[in-house]
């Protein structure tokens, strides 16, 4: 950091710049955190909701349930 | 963060770094790297594209209108701060006390400037600024429905009229208290020598600036036609106006955020010694709370937002069902941000007024406690009401029930906000000057609007009333009844301190009574077509409502002559308005031990404090 003689400006301590640093970026975690939540709920409500099929075939849905893994059993 | 610190005004010398690139740097110089940047990334990208592809068009006008924001940030210098920071030549102390505009005069409300005052003030004419337009919209909104068959402005007309009247009004109701109050009067009350990150406060302000003409160009875009609330499909499918929308959204995210980020270190990093939480002024409880909550509400908006410009630029097909995508998704995200957000606007309006109340009445606040854990219990329950914007949806139809419970439990910790006003006022002596006013002018339109807000929460209700008028008065009740009531008197009682001169006590009466019966019959007169059905976002209705729809514009009539008064009030007022003494309210909190103009560091002693802000009528404990 530069300082000049003619103009003076008190520095706080490390101490104090560092609270408020780790207090201010963990606030823009929490904004960052519910970014990737409105993420993440984006993907898994839209495969859950599987519009259209347009996220897995209903075949292949189906398929897991049955036994013998066929789509076309039964 | 460093404290700017210096002798006295007669015996220092101004900072004046000829030869540092940040003293050649204002508005003007961002507004042109801003249109360079915009017109250079349309022709760029212009270039070779098949411009009749709206895909195209909506990629070539998002770029270019983030461009615009960005080349506008580095146009005014923005980044000198840090980009010195990374090459290891970070700004000498006199380059700092000019960046906070020392002995700049009026200069430095356009320049990029740290000194948290001018930020508020910035604020402050910015509000005011988009009041106007918004107020503006919505004349013509109640011109053109004064009489049915939507004489004034055509249906298209109408709808884009609604949804920029509304995203307007949201933003400036967003930061209508929190911006200037905020920004200006908070650090002080607090006793701090300035916000926990200077620059990051500088930031926030001109990073919505940036928002601003974007939001405008809407206009000359086609306009959007999905009201505010810009659900999706409608969205994805709208005209190249949406992009404006879209583009707006996503900056005022940022801004949101990091504002929100620095306003809350500094409340809990920054107070000055013997501030205890319960010494805290009410008014800093409410706007930290405020803040706090939009701190993860808006950045979901954002999402949705982002998402809404992938499937208009990219085809994501987020919210196309014929894709695997769902209009609801859309919904979901909007509301989740959507009724926090209401909270957003209207706990510092109320937390304003709540300052007001022990200072005009001479009494204790009453209950401190419960004010707090009013503020605390909305703030918590407002983030799991969202879907009561969605009882008639189809989405959900099993949750209604759940939703219902909580929209109605959070009428509880609102009950507390009014038992603190009602108690503070009990048996008290009130001076009635126009904050006060407020005050009791807040405590009748919130009181309206909140009961009938619980109807709305109550399934088979809302599904009578849902997409009726009575839904807008119901919302503007809240917000301009509450909130904006309450910014109104916060502005009246920090004038002087702000200004250096009282506001102009018959205009600002005069004002206030053309405001509030003007607002009341209004929308008094809407909840009575909203009942009888009249839906709400339609250019024209049936005659049946012909004489309530005259009779509400009147009122808004009546509001806006009440707004051109107080305009005049307070630009008269700063101008030659009478001389303010420092503490012309015989308040307790610290802003008032301050002189007007504001010293660059706040206080020549760091102030310690010794009791709580209310102690009227006791002796300090």
């Amino acid at each position: 950091m530069a300082h000049d003689t003619e103009f003076h400006v008190h520095h706080d301590s490390p101490e104090a710049i560092g609270r408020r640093e780790r207090l201010g970026v963990r606030l823009l975690i929490v904004a960052d955190g519910a970014f990737l939540f409105g993420m993440i709920f984006s993907y898994f409500y839209l495969r859950n909701l599987n519009v259209n099929g347009g996220w897995l075939q209903r075949e292949f849905i189906l398929s897991a349930l049955l036994p013998d893994g066929s789509p076309h059993s039964g | 963060m460093t404290t700017l610190s210096h002798a006295p005004a007669s015996s220092r010398p101004i900072p004046n770094p000829k030869k540092s690139l940040i003293t050649k740097l204002n508005m003007g110089t961002g507004i042109v790297v801003g249109v360079i940047f915009c017109w250079g990334t349309y022709f760029a990208m212009k270039a070779g594209r098949d411009m009749t592809d709206s895909h195209n068009v909506n990629k070539v006008l998002l770029m270019s209108m983030f461009a615009w924001s960005i080349g506008f940030l580095i146009g005014i210098g923005a980044f000198i701060g840090p980009f010195r920071w990374l090459i290891g030549k970070d700004l000498t102390d006199e380059e700092q006390l000019y960046l906070a505009g020392d002995g700049q005069g009026w200069k430095r409300y356009f320049k990029y400037c740290t000194d948290h005052k001018v930020v508020g003030i910035q604020y402050l004419v910015g509000v005011m600024a988009l009041l106007g337009v918004g107020g503006t919209m919505a004349m013509m909104i109640r011109t053109n429905l004064a009489t049915p068959g939507s004489h004034f402005v055509t249906p298209v007309v109408y709808n884009s009229l609604v949804g920029l009247h509304g995203i307007t009004m949201i933003v400036a109701m967003i930061i209508v208290a929190t911006g200037p109050f905020g920004n200006y009067i908070m650090p002080i009350m607090i006793g701090a020598a300035d916000m926990a990150f200077p620059r990051l406060n500088a930031l926030s302000w001109w990073v919505l600036f940036t928002a601003v003409p974007v939001l405008c160009s809407a206009w000359f875009l086609g306009g959007i036609p999905t009201g505010w609330t810009a659900y999706a499909p409608l969205s994805d499918q709208a005209g190249p106006g949406m992009n404006a929308f879209v583009a707006t959204i996503i900056i005022f995210a940022v801004s949101t955020a990091v504002a929100g980020m620095n306003i809350t270190t500094t409340v809990v990093a920054m107070r000055a010694k013997g501030m205890k939480w319960n010494r805290v002024p009410i008014f800093v409880i409410g706007a930290t709370i405020s803040v706090a909550l939009a701190i993860p509400a808006f950045p979901t908006f954002m999402v949705a937002m982002i998402q809404t410009g992938l499937d208009r630029t990219i085809a994501t097909g987020f919210y196309d069902a014929n894709v695997g995508g769902s209009g609801w998704l859309y919904a979901n995200l909007f509301w989740i941000m959507g009724h926090p957000e209401v909270y957003v606007i209207l706990i510092p309006g109320v937390a304003a007024l709540m300052e007001i109340a022990p200072v005009f009445v001479r009494k204790p606040l009453f209950s401190y406690n419960a004010a707090i854990a009013g503020f605390a219990g909305i703030a918590g329950l407002s983030v799991l009401v969202w879907a009561h914007h969605m009882y008639m949806a189809g989405w959900m139809p099993s949750l209604n029930g759940p939703f219902m419970v909580t929209t109605e439990f959070i009428s509880v910790p609102t009950g507390l906000l009014f038992l603190v006003l009602i108690g503070t006022l009990w048996r008290g002596r009130p001076w009635m000057k126009l904050p006060m006013l407020c005050v009791y002018a807040f405590i009748w339109n919130f009181l309206i609007g909140g009961i009938t807000g619980i109807y709305l929460s109550d399934v088979p209700a809302d599904n009578y009333l849902h997409g009726s008028m009575y839904v807008t008065a119901h919302f503007h009740y809240t917000l301009m009844g509450a909130a904006l009531t309450g910014a109104i008197g916060g502005l009246a009682y920090w004038f002087p301190k702000m200004t250096g001169r009282m506001l102009n006590e018959r205009g600002g009466y005069i004002s206030f009574w053309f405001i509030q019966i003007g607002f009341n019959v209004l929308f008094l007169g809407m909840f009575i077509v909203g009942a009888e059905g009249q839906p709400r976002r339609v250019a024209d209705y049936a005659h049946l409502y012909s004489h309530a729809n005259l009779i509400s514009t009147m009122g808004a009539y009546s509001v806006g002559i009440g707004m051109i008064i107080l305009l005049w009030a307070i630009v008269h007022s700063w101008r030659s308005g009478k001389i303010a003494p420092m503490n012309p309210w015989g308040a307790k909190t610290l802003e008032w031990t301050v002189p007007y103009p504001v010293p660059l560091v706040n206080f020549d002693q760091p102030p310690v404090v010794t009791s709580d802000p209310y102690g009227y009528g006791r002796s300090a404990k």
